[in-house]
């Protein structure tokens, strides 16, 4: 319930589709994930090897990014706040992940560049199936 | 077709060789005539039920049909050569069963449990602990795999993947022993599939992101309508959860058997009441043409059925 009180009190702003976002943004972003990300989800997005079979320590791996995973079937706002506030903070219930919030790191600003680069990977279909999760998310917002 | 690398955890290392080696070994197909008779109580313990279409499907020493709901049934075939852990159909495709075994894999029927052929090529050679067939595409198949975790389908059985490990509960992996597709919007693009486990009953939306709880709302489960929070809310025990079943037509309430009897949700697992306490751990179909047409059935082939939703139960009579 935390979590969620804190997730609702953080404004996503909306994103645009990668389509519309500017080269320089989305060079932007690359170098950030190059810096920030790519550690664990891979420098070509791939995520760690194995993925979806869980660590020793019960955690799961950190997952692709590109379209072989699963984060293009999360909204903006769900990516957002992931990348904010890690995954811990925003699924809650004691659920433990390796992946840290960035939100005293990264600016707002740099959190939807290096989002909008990864978008910029995926094919026009999923950028598409993506947008829509986003859309009906929007909606079903209170 | 890619397969898991076994040496990460011990619980991996039960699984081992091909699964086409073991499914090759299979049970001759082909439909046994002979075996089929008139109406008789099935010999031996019942392992599955299943609806094909308005028609039961029971598993215990073989296969065995009710048009009747349970009223009558008659032995239709020695079934897929080992024991049946779990069924599976689907509205869309009368006559196809998915068989879930102990020892051969997936088998298929395509003529309602007469004969059974190697469906699953490709799954390790491990036991199968339950089936599911998505609700929105017949071609869309999930297996629990024992000490592994769940795999996918998109062709109908040809090729498979890892699709996510198993439910984590209190810091240890649980198997799956129980599976349901549930045609309600994840928020994720997709659907949900629903778990049974000794510990509970879990789900993940079909991207296969993350397990969840049944009453969460968290921020992952978006685009959902959810229901009025109810307080102290009545959950499902965590205890385990055998069956789980629902007529896809109705993707919210869902039927689960637990050692206390049926338990039945009506806002997609919020909230749940138990509605029989007469069967232990009993296993559960819904009349996809039907939703309000139950079927229970323990271990030993008692059978009670209920017409209305589960309110109230009987033993099933012949209309």
């Amino acid at each position: 319930m935390k979590a969620m009180i804190l997730v609702a009190a953080i404004a996503a702003a909306p994103m645009a589709r990668a389509t519309d976002i500017s080269p320089e943004t989305i060079q932007q972003g690359q170098a950030l994930y190059a810096t920030n990300c790519a550690t664990c989800h891979g420098a070509s997005l791939q995520g760690q090897p194995d993925w979806k079979r869980r660590l020793a320590n019960g955690r799961m791996p950190a997952p692709p990014h590109d379209v072989t995973g699963h984060t293009w079937h999360h909204s903006d706002r769900d990516l957002f706040n992931l990348t904010k506030l890690g995954v811990a903070a925003v699924v809650g219930d004691g659920y433990e992940s390796d992946m840290p919030g960035f939100g005293g790191k990264l600016s707002d600003e740099e959190i939807r560049a290096v989002l909008d680069y990864i978008k910029s990977t995926w094919p026009a279909r999923t950028q598409e199936a993506q947008a829509k999760i986003t859309a009906a998310d929007k909606a079903a917002q209170p | 077709m890619t397969f898991i690398r076994f040496s990460a955890l011990s619980r991996r290392r039960l699984i081992g060789g091909l699964g086409a080696a073991v499914l090759g070994a299979a049970a001759p197909p082909g439909a046994l005539p002979a075996f089929a008779g008139t109406s008789r109580r099935p010999s031996g313990r019942v392992t599955a039920l299943a609806f094909d279409q308005g028609a039961l499907v029971l598993a215990a020493a073989g296969i065995w049909t009710s048009p009747d709901g349970g009223a009558n049934l008659l032995p239709r075939s020695q079934g897929p050569g080992a024991p049946v852990a779990a069924l599976a159909a689907h509205p869309d495709r009368p006559g196809m069963l998915l068989a879930a075994t102990a020892s051969v894999g997936l088998m298929r029927s395509e003529d309602g449990g007469s004969s059974w052929h190697p469906a699953a090529p490709g799954l390790p050679a491990a036991p199968l602990d339950a089936v599911a067939i998505a609700t929105h595409d017949p071609l869309t198949l999930y297996v629990a795999v024992r000490g592994d975790g769940l795999w996918q389908s998109n062709d109908g059985g040809k090729s498979w993947d890892f699709a996510m490990d198993r439910p984590l509960v209190d810091k240890v992996e649980v198997d799956v022993q129980a599976l349901a597709s549930v045609g309600s919007l994840s928020g994720m693009g997709g659907y949900w599939v629903y778990a049974g486990t000794a510990k509970g009953a879990s789900r993940v939306p079909d991207c296969f992101c993350r397990w969840q709880t049944l009453e969460s709302a968290d921020a992952m489960t978006t685009g959902t309508a959810k229901p009025a929070p109810v307080d102290p809310a009545p959950r499902l025990p965590h205890l385990s959860v055998t069956s789980l079943t629902l007529a896809p037509s109705v993707p919210e309430v869902l039927f689960a058997g637990l050692p206390s009897g049926v338990w039945r949700t009506r806002d997609s697992g919020s909230t749940w009441k138990i509605v029989n306490g007469a069967l232990t751990s009993p296993l559960l179909a819904v009349d996809p043409l039907d939703p309000n047409h139950v079927v229970a059935a323990d271990a030993g082939g008692t059978i009670l059925s209920s017409r209305d939703g589960g309110a109230t139960w009987a033993a099933p009579s012949a209309a």
